[in-house]
C-alpha cells in the first residue's frame, strides 16, 4: 500500500472521514485510531515484524519514563544503554549482521584463514531505520533533558509508528511530534489545500518523474559494459534525478498526508540540487537524517575532538558521513560514498568555511553565472558518488567509472531508448524549473497560481494530474527509501 | 469543513471534466511518442477492424476459433473449409480469456458453434490483457461489455483509450477508416485468418533464454473458467489447443508439464508441441508463429488426427 496507490487512496479516504467526522471531538480517540490506522498500514505491507514495532515501543516508552525519573546518574546510564543496545542492536542485527559477518570472513581470507561463518536468512524489517532512529532520539534528548516523557503510551506509540512518515521517513524528533500528538487538532481550510498541493507534487515527482527515469536507469546500470561513456554519464545522471524525484517526492507526500491529518512534520527536503557547495547540500537533502547525524554523532564526536583542531575536524566529519552512508545499507559501496562525501569537506575545513551559510541571494529566474556554477560543480561531485549508491558492489562502480573514462565520451550517449531519454529527460528539467521558481517556498508549487483566478490555478493542477496520467508508469516501482 | 468538501467536489468536478478534454486535444494532436499511456491502436497488425466487421455476417458455423495471434495466425479457415467446416476465427492480438469471454459474449448467440477451438498458451493466463484491450477498444464498438473489460483489467493506459474511442466513436471520427486487406506481410483472409507471406525463422533453442513459469492472473482465471462454463452451458463442444511454438520458445516455460495438467483438467485439450514434430527454421516465421507451411501441417493434423475421432 503505497502512497500513489489505488488501495492507499481507500485507506486515507476512510481513514479521513474518521478521523474528522467521527473522532475529531475526542483526542484521545483520534490518537488511538491514527495508531490503529498505522498499525494497519504496517501490516498491509508485512504483518510479521508488527510484534517488533511494538516491542521496540513498548520497551522505550517504559525506558523513557524510568530514565526521566531516576536520580542517579548510573542508573540513567545504564537505562540509556539498554535503550541503545534494543535500537542499535536491532538494526545491527537486522541490517548488518550479514555484512559483517561476510567482510570478517573475507578479511580474514585475506591471510588465507578460512572461517566457516554462518550468513542468515533475514527480511529486514520495513521502517526499521526510521523508526529506531525515532526512539533512539527520544531517549537520548530525554536523558539530556530536552525533553519529558510522554505518559500516555497512545501518544508514545503513535509517534513511534506514524503511518504517513512510518516507512521513509522523515525521521521525526519527539519534540516536534509528540505536542502535536498531544494537544487538539484543527481543521484549517488553507493548511487542508495545501496539504493537497503538495501531494499533487510529490505524486508528480514520483509518478512522472522518478518511474520513468526508473526504466532507462536500470538499462544502464544493467548493461554499462556494452554502453558508450556518455551513456553511461547519462545514466548517472538520470540516477540522481530518479533518486531525488522518487525521495523528495515520497517526502512531500508523507507531509502532505501528515498535514491533511493537523501535523507538522519535518521538511526532509531543501531544493538540494541548487546547493551551492558539499556542505550546503548537506543541509538540503534528506535533512530530518542529517540534522538527527549531526546532533547525535557530529556534533558529540567534533567536541570530543575539538583538540585536534581541523584534523580533528575532518575525522569527525568522515565518521559521520560513514554513519550516513552505513544507514542506508550493508554494503561497502555505502561507506565508500560516506567516505567521498567526508573527503568532499576537506577545501572547506582547510579554508574554514565549512559552517558559513551560504547568503540567500533574491530568487530570480536566471541563476547568476556563480550560482549556476557553484551548483553544477556540486551536482557533478553529487553524480559521481552516486554511482557509488546505486553499483551493487564496489566492483560494480569501479567497473563503471572505468568505462565513463574513454573516449566513447564523446559519443551519441542516446543508444537506448532514445526519444523516451529525451522526454523523461525534459520531465526531469520541468522538475528542477519548477522547483528553482519555488525554491523559496516549502515546496514546488506552494506559490505557483496562488494569485491567479481559480479556474486558471486549477487549470494547473488539472493539467498535471492529466500528465500524471498520461506517463506515469503503469508497471510501477516501489519508492526506493522502502529498503532502508 | 464544508467549505473544504464543496471545494473538493467542484475541483474533482472541473479537473474530470478538463482531463477529458486534454486526452481528446492529445489524442487528435499528439505525436505517438507522446501517448504513452494513449494507445488507440485503430488497424494493426492483427486486422480486429476488418475481423469485427465480417463476423456480423456469418451465423450457425461448424468451428469458430479464439486465441491469440497464435490462432489467428495459425487455424486457416480454408483448410477447415476443405475438410468441410465451416468456421470462422475470432482470435486477435494478444487477446486473453478476458477479452475471449467479452467476444463470445457478443457473438457466440448468433455464430451457434459446434466446437469452439481455443488456442490456448501458457501466456493467456499470466497476461494483464492490456495490449488486446486496446485492440479491441480501437476496432470494435464500445458498450458496456468493454466498459466492464476496462474495469477488469484496471490499467490507465486503457481508461484513457477508451475514454479517447468514446469520443471517436460518438463523433464518428472512424468512419473513414479502411483497414487494407494486406498490412505489411500479412494478409487478411475472409474468415478471418490472417495469412503471412511465407519467411523462415532464425532463432534457434539456445538454452540461454528468458525463463518464464506458470503465473496465472486472478481475474483471466476467473474468465477462462466462466468461458468453460458458457460453453458447457450453451453445449457446444470445447477444445482446448496449444499450437505448436519452436524449442525456444517452448523451453522458455519453466512448468510445461504443470500447464499441460492444468489445461487438460478443463476440457479436451491437445498440445501439438508433443503431438507434431516440425522444423523449427522450415515451418516457422518466428519463434512463436507457424508459416503457411507449417499452418497446412498443423490443420491437417488437426483435421485428420482430431476431429475426425
Amino acid at each position: 500500500m503505497v502512497f500513489n496507490s489505488i488501495p492507499f487512496a481507500v485507506f486515507f479516504a476512510g481513514f479521513f472521514v474518521l478521523y474528522w467526522f467521527v473522532f475529531k471531538q475526542n483526542l484521545k480517540l483520534q490518537n488511538l485510531l491514527i495508531l490503529i490506522g498505522s498499525y494497519a498500514f504496517y501490516c498491509w505491507w508485512d504483518w510479521r515484524f508488527l510484534a517488533l514495532l511494538i516491542g521496540s515501543s513498548l520497551l522505550n516508552y517504559y525506558l523513557g519514563i524510568f530514565i526521566a525519573k531516576s536520580t542517579i546518574a548510573k542508573q540513567r546510564r545504564l537505562l540509556l544503554i539498554a535503550g541503545m543496545l534494543q535500537g542499535i542492536g536491532g538494526l545491527l542485527f537486522f541490517k548488518y549482521y550479514n555484512f559483517f559477518i561476510g567482510s570478517f570472513a573475507e578479511l580474514f581470507s585475506i591471510f588465507n584463514v578460512r572461517l566457516d561463518v554462518r550468513t542468515l536468512q533475514l527480511i529486514l524489517p520495513l521502517g526499521i531505520s526510521f523508526y529506531t532512529f525515532r526512539t533512539l532520539s527520544y531517549l537520548l534528548d530525554i536523558d539530556k533533558g530536552k525533553i519529558k516523557p510522554t505518559t500516555d503510551w497512545v501518544v508514545f506509540f503513535s509517534y513511534v509508528a506514524f503511518f504517513p512518515s512510518l516507512f521513509s521517513g522523515p525521521i521525526d524528533r519527539a519534540k516536534l511530534l509528540i505536542p502535536q500528538l498531544e494537544k487538539k487538532r484543527a481543521f484549517e481550510y488553507a493548511g487542508m489545500t495545501d496539504a493537497l498541493r503538495q501531494i499533487l507534487w510529490g505524486l508528480f515527482k514520483k509518478i512522472v518523474v522518478a518511474d520513468n527515469c526508473t526504466a532507462i536507469t536500470n538499462q544502464v546500470f544493467d548493461n554499462y559494459l556494452q554502453l558508450p561513456a556518455s551513456a553511461l554519464v547519462l545514466g548517472a545522471l538520470f540516477y540522481c534525478i530518479q533518486l531525488y524525484a522518487d525521495f523528495s517526492g515520497y517526502s512531500d507526500m508523507a507531509i502532505g498526508f501528515a498535514r491533511l491529518l493537523g501535523f507538522d512534520i519535518t521538511k526532509n527536503f531543501n531544493y538540494p540540487f541548487f546547493a551551492q557547495n558539499i556542505a550546503d547540500f548537506w543541509r538540503r537533502w534528506h535533512m530530518s537524517l542529517t540534522s538527527w547525524v549531526t546532533d547525535y554523532v557530529f556534533t558529540p564526536l567534533s567536541i570530543s575532538f575539538r583538540d585536534y583542531g581541523k584534523v580533528g575536524l575532518f575525522f569527525a566529519i568522515l565518521f559521520n558521513m560513514v554513519i550516513v552512508g552505513l544507514w542506508h545499507g550493508a554494503n561497502w559501496t555505502y561507506v565508500l560514498f560516506g567516505v567521498l562525501h567526508g573527503c568532499y569537506f576537506i577545501p572547506m575545513i582547510i579554508k574554514g568555511t565549512m559552517n558559513k551559510r551560504v547568503k540567500k541571494t533574491k530568487a530570480t529566474l536566471i541563476p547568476s553565472f556563480t550560482e549556476f556554477r557553484n551548483m553544477a560543480a556540486t551536482f557533478l561531485l553529487i553524480m559521481l558518488t552516486n554511482i557509488l549508491f546505486r553499483a551493487d558492489s564496489i566492483t560494480h562502480a569501479v567497473d563503471y567509472y572505468k568505462h565513463i573514462v574513454s573516449r566513447s565520451i564523446f559519443s551519441n550517449p542516446l543508444v537506448i531508448e532514445k526519444t523516451n531519454t529525451v522526454i523523461f529527460l525534459g520531465f526531469g528539467f520541468f522538475m528542477f524549473f519548477i522547483e528553482w521558481i519555488g525554491r523559496d517556498q516549502e515546496y514546488g508549487i506552494a506559490a505557483i497560481g496562488i494569485k491567479w483566478p481559480r479556474i486558471f490555478r486549477w487549470s494547473f493542477y488539472s493539467f498535471i494530474i492529466f500528465l500524471m496520467a498520461m506517463f506515469m508508469s503503469t508497471s510501477g516501482s516501489a519508492f526506493l527509501y522502502f529498503k532502508f | 469543513m464544508r467549505k473544504y468538501f464543496k471545494h473538493l467536489f467542484f475541483f474533482s468536478l472541473f479537473t474530470t471534466a478538463v482531463y477529458v478534454l486534454l486526452l481528446v486535444i492529445w489524442g487528435e494532436f499528439m505525436p505517438a511518442v507522446f501517448k504513452k499511456n494513449l494507445n488507440y491502436s485503430l488497424g494493426a497488425y492483427g486486422h480486429m477492424h476488418t475481423r469485427l466487421r465480417e463476423v456480423e455476417k456469418y451465423k450457425n458455423i461448424d468451428i469458430l476459433f479464439v486465441g491469440a495471434s497464435n490462432a489467428y495466425r495459425g487455424f486457416d479457415t480454408r483448410i477447415a473449409k476443405a475438410y468441410g467446416y465451416e468456421s470462422f476465427n475470432l482470435g486477435s492480438s494478444a487477446q486473453t480469456p478476458v477479452q475471449t469471454k467479452l467476444l463470445l459474449d457478443k457473438y457466440l448467440d448468433v455464430l451457434n458453434p459446434k466446437i469452439l477451438m481455443y488456442a490456448v498458451n501458457p501466456v493467456i493466463l499470466s497476461n494483464d490483457g492490456v495490449e488486446s484491450s486496446l485492440d479491441i477498444i480501437a476496432n470494435g464498438n464500445i458498450d458496456s461489455k468493454v466498459l466492464q473489460m476496462a474495469v477488469t483489467i484496471n490499467d490507465i493506459k486503457t481508461y484513457n483509450s477508451l475514454v479517447y474511442g468514446l469520443y471517436r466513436h460518438v463523433f464518428n471520427r472512424d468512419k473513414n477508416f479502411k483497414e487494407n486487406t494486406v498490412i505489411a506481410e500479412n494478409r487478411y483472409i475472409p474468415g478471418g485468418f490472417v495469412e503471412r507471406t511465407v519467411t523462415f525463422n532464425k532463432i534457434i533453442d539456445t538454452g540461454r533464454q528468458h525463463k518464464i513459469g506458470f503465473t496465472p492472473v486472478n481475474y483471466q482465471l476467473e474468465a477462462f473458467e466462466n468461458i468453460i462454463d458458457l460453453v458447457k452451458k450453451k453445449g457446444i463442444i470445447l477444445i482446448l489447443v496449444q499450437a505448436p511454438v519452436t524449442s525456444a520458445a517452448l523451453n522458455m516455460y519453466t512448468d510445461n508439464n504443470k500447464i499441460d495438467s492444468f489445461f487438460s483438467g478443463k476440457a479436451t485439450y491437445y498440445n501439438f508441441n508433443k503431438l507434431l514434430h516440425l522444423s523449427d527454421t522450415a515451418n516457422f516465421y518466428n519463434a512463436d508463429h507457424l508459416n503457411q507451411t507449417g499452418v497446412k501441417i498443423f490443420n491437417d493434423s488437426l483435421y485428420i488426427k482430431i476431429l475426425k475421432k
